[in-house]
């Protein structure tokens, strides 16, 4: 469909009021502006009008009276305010879908894969080592959601689990420097790696298998802070004072030292950049710990993401700058604006491909359930909830 | 892409979890007392998921000019499982979410096969022109 259609489907769709009033979800810029504009400019207008009333009361009549009359102008002044915001959260963008069978008249939104297909695209904008930014047209938020949800939180990688603290006279505390080193990234490619199961004795205790070559890489760091004779330098004072991701060594388990060389498996910013600092040393005080990495997903990690607030609503030309600071394509119909920065474990490009299978996982093992379970369980009810427990859906 | 392990995450599909108790399963039924035979209004509870899984299922299943409602909430942020409800007008709900759930499946495959073709034409494009040297593997 071309631009040109789209416009034009959208603007008759606003014709029809059905459901929930769907002339506040026009996605178009231009009526956004032009309602805007009309409130913004009637509010000036009236504190305009308003103000040279009260100058002119002021000088003809006494005091009271125009007291009076300040007081009437400012709580007018205040309602057309609050009026003028509601209306910009009104007109603003709703994220919420429409174009589902039934909400319009006439029109036919029911799933069509041969449509979506037609219409969907994907333009790339830029793609280096550990940055991606691309464009997905023509597909839904709640669906673009997922894939950003998952790439956040579900894409396996291999991190730092379990640390074996033989010594530790640094001022760090055991739990934090454990803390510190889990959250360090690891260079190894998650696919090359295994769950590791957990594994249960018959005494029902749930147990740690040992660290196979399939799922664990190991770790060594093992530092020794020592006084610099030489300098009296304060910068060169001691040896080893910082302790960095470069003081990790790679310790291959079983044939792994076959399978990968030296080099591959490795913390992230070890080479170029500068190295991750872990902890903070002083002469006579020394680490010496075991880690092990294992495969997994981040259960509730979230990356702040910062958010851009406009303070007053843009018009005309600074409206067609405020875009062009922007990629292009980002004030449009249904487009969803991907930027993608890796921790440098996998390429973005990667991980977008992995986010995409995980959700394609989750469906294909909720399926099979499905398919699996005849008369499936019935959840037990506890005798306190009643059925008619109201219970509000996202709907 | 080589080698995708297609093993549940972590321990999410463990169907033991070491105390000798009855497997979680991933998907379970609301009991509605009082039209159990009515099979076209269902609450599924389904276990490890979130909103991840839920918003895009929800709107999938919406897609069916079937579906008369369809919604999802999740009961406690502390536990993991959401209530997927579905009301249609005649088939039974558990094909409407079997479908929900090959559409959304066959929408994630149509995305990545497109998505694969978008980066490597957009590789080929730069890699001919050679403004930047390939992206390497971080050294």
């Amino acid at each position: 469909m071309t631009k040109h259609n789209q416009r034009e489907e959208i603007t008759h769709r606003c014709g029809y009021f059905h459901g929930c009033l769907p002339f506040f979800l026009l996605p178009t810029f231009f009526f956004f502006i032009i309602i805007v504009i009309i409130f913004f400019f009637f509010t000036f207008f009236l504190f305009i009008i308003f103000f040279l009333i009260f100058c002119f009361l002021f000088l003809l009549f006494d005091f009271n009276l125009s007291f009076f009359f300040i007081n009437f102008f400012f709580t007018l002044l205040l309602f057309f305010f609050i009026l003028f915001f509601i209306s910009i959260f009104l007109v603003s963008f709703k994220v919420h879908s429409t174009d589902f069978p039934g909400s319009y008249d006439g029109y036919d939104d029911a799933w069509n894969k041969e449509k979506f297909e037609k219409n969907f695209r994907i333009e790339v904008g830029r793609l280096a080592a550990d940055e991606l930014e691309f464009d997905m047209i023509g597909i839904d938020a709640a669906i673009a959601n997922a894939f950003r949800r998952i790439l956040l939180s579900e894409v396996p990688t291999m991190a730092i689990e379990k640390v074996h603290i033989f010594n530790n006279t640094s001022i760090i505390q055991d739990e934090v420097l454990a803390h510190r080193l889990g959250l360090i990234p690891i260079k190894a490619d998650p696919r090359l790696f295994q769950y590791k199961q957990n594994l249960t004795s018959f005494l029902l205790l749930i147990a740690d298998a040992d660290p196979t070559e399939e799922d664990t890489i190991q770790f060594e760091l093992k530092v020794k802070c020592t006084r610099n004779p030489k300098t009296d330098d304060p910068d060169n004072m001691y040896k080893d004072h910082k302790v960095t991701t470069r003081h990790l060594k790679w310790v291959p388990i079983g044939n792994q030292a076959n399978i990968f060389k030296e080099g591959d498996i490795r913390p992230v910013h070890v080479t170029e950049d500068e190295p991750i600092l872990i902890a903070k040393l002083r002469p006579g005080q020394e680490l010496d710990l075991k880690l092990f990495c294992v495969k997994g997903i981040a259960t509730a990690s979230y990356r702040l993401l910062p958010e851009i607030t406009l303070l007053k609503p843009v018009t005309g030309e600074l409206a067609v700058k405020l875009q062009k600071c922007f990629s292009s394509g980002v004030i449009e119909i249904d487009t969803v604006d991907v930027n993608v920065e890796s921790t440098g474990i996998l390429p973005p490009e990667v991980l977008v491909s992995q986010a995409i299978q995980v959700l394609m996982t989750k469906c294909r093992d909720l399926s099979r359930e499905l398919d699996e379970t005849d008369k499936m369980e019935m959840i037990q009810v506890q005798k306190g909830t009643s059925e008619d427990e109201a219970q509000s859906f996202y709907t | 892409m080589t080698g995708v392990s297609n093993e549940g995450k972590g321990s999410a599909n463990d169907k033991n979890d070491g105390c000798g108790e009855k497997e979680t399963r991933k998907l379970a039924v609301m009991p509605t007392l009082g039209s159990e035979e009515d099979d076209t209004c269902v609450t599924f509870v389904i276990n490890k998921e979130d909103h991840t899984l839920g918003n895009s299922l929800r709107y999938m299943v919406m897609k069916n000019p079937d579906t008369q409602f369809c919604g999802y909430s999740i009961p406690h942020p502390s536990e993991e499982k959401i209530n997927f409800r579905i009301q249609t007008r005649g088939t039974p709900a558990k094909d409407v979410l079997k479908k929900g759930m090959k559409d959304l499946n066959s929408v994630c495959e149509h995305v990545l096969r497109t998505f694969e073709t978008s980066i490597n034409e957009h590789k080929r494009r730069n890699q001919s022109a050679d403004i930047e040297p390939m992206d390497q593997s971080a050294g």
